[in-house]
């Protein structure tokens, strides 16, 4: 297993092919790790592409300290991560749902590390975000302990379920992370019309989270939105082919390091 | 279905499938521990979800572990053209048999 030390952490990193562009993969809250992207996207990506994946702190393999999961924290990972890794030229980013949010906020930050966007059912904290996911979070750290999920639980006594709950129970129950993410600052039009990089971003018909879509693509100068019929939330599992076919497509399209960032006698870095 | 056995195991060297599974199980012990897998049996038949309960992000550990191990084996080609529910469902056979006809 690969590990990098990254602003002060171990993050569990998987390197993945080679090409031209790099790709940094970030998953969702939680209940997730690097191998939802790694089931479904990053290896149809990594044949043309560098492709890089971690699991964000706190979650799969990574350091899960009991303070620190702010944004910034996060965001700050990913600094130290291209650092560790002495990736200096502008990288793509692809986030998915809470991943979506942090790579949001780390192209508002260093723009100059950023080519691109993939944005899957992204996140971004309007107002009133952080106290609706803390609060979703704090009735799952409840819920686990229903006796309907506990039946569940008894008769699906597996050792991937019962780690991934007591994971899940100490992240939810045992760090900072309902505070942290309570905290998270609300920004909207303004903040995201100054994200100039080009970007896809891909949701559900039906997800909670479609306003985020549409919102994107008014206030993103350069985003292409792609919106799948009759999908909720979760469509890099539930309509992988159709999210892989829109991140392909539009990756194909993009120059490697990002338009603002060709050299001018075409030789790249 | 691209992970289809194209050779059937019958058919495969027995002593490279030998060692295959060998490299197999070894990495495994260091993904996941040699206490949990030393109760478990592991054959060409046994399934990494449902019968080594193995987690997905231990089974990309896994697969970097082959990786590193058999470096002419084209892994990112191989999971590229699985579905997510044949990554799921996958035998430990499906995996040495690919990794055995890349070796040739």
């Amino acid at each position: 297993m690969s590990w990098v030390n990254a602003n002060g952490l171990r993050l569990h990193v998987q390197q993945l092919g080679r090409g031209e562009k790099t790709v940094i993969f970030l998953h969702g809250l939680v209940m997730d790790n690097l191998s939802s992207w790694y089931y479904t996207m990053a290896n149809p990506v990594a044949r043309d592409a560098r492709v890089i994946l971690y699991d964000l702190r706190g979650h799969g393999l990574s350091e899960r300290p009991r303070e620190g999961y702010t944004v910034a924290d996060n965001v700050a990972d990913l600094l130290g991560l291209l650092d560790a890794l002495d990736i200096r030229h502008p990288v793509y980013l692809a986030g998915n749902s809470y991943g979506g949010l942090v790579s949001l906020a780390f192209t508002r930050e260093y723009p100059e590390r950023v080519a691109g966007l993939i944005l899957v059912e992204a996140h971004f904290p309007v107002e009133g975000w952080g106290e609706q996911v803390a609060g979703t979070l704090e009735v799952g750290g409840v819920w686990v302990h229903k006796p309907s999920v506990l039946a569940w639980r008894e008769a699906n006594d597996k050792r991937h379920h019962r780690r991934r709950f007591a994971a899940a129970e100490d992240f939810i129950m045992k760090t900072s992370l309902i505070a942290d993410l309570r905290d998270v600052p609300p920004y909207g039009r303004e903040e995201l019309s100054t994200i100039s990089c080009p970007a896809l971003a891909v949701y559900g018909e039906h997800s909670d989270v479609i306003e985020r879509g549409h919102d994107l693509a008014r206030w993103l100068p350069s985003c292409q939105l792609e919106v799948l019929s009759d999908a909720a939330h979760s469509i890099l599992m539930d309509r992988t082919k159709e999210v892989r076919g829109h991140v392909l497509e539009w990756l194909e399209k993009q120059p490697a390091h990002g338009p603002a960032h060709e050299p001018a006698n075409g030789i790249g870095d | 279905m691209s992970v289809g056995v194209s050779m059937p195991i019958a058919e495969m060297d027995p002593d490279q499938t030998q060692s295959v599974l060998e490299a197999v199980r070894s990495v495994l012990m260091d993904v996941i521990g040699e206490d949990y897998l030393m109760d478990v049996p592991i054959t060409l038949e046994t399934t990494f979800e449902s019968d080594l309960e193995i987690e997905s992000v231990e089974f990309v550990a896994l697969a970097e572990g082959l990786q590193e191990r058999y470096t002419e084996v084209d892994f990112v080609t191989w999971v590229a053209d699985m579905e997510v529910h044949e990554l799921m469902n996958l035998r430990v056979g499906q995996l040495v048999e690919f990794i055995s006809r890349c070796l040739g």
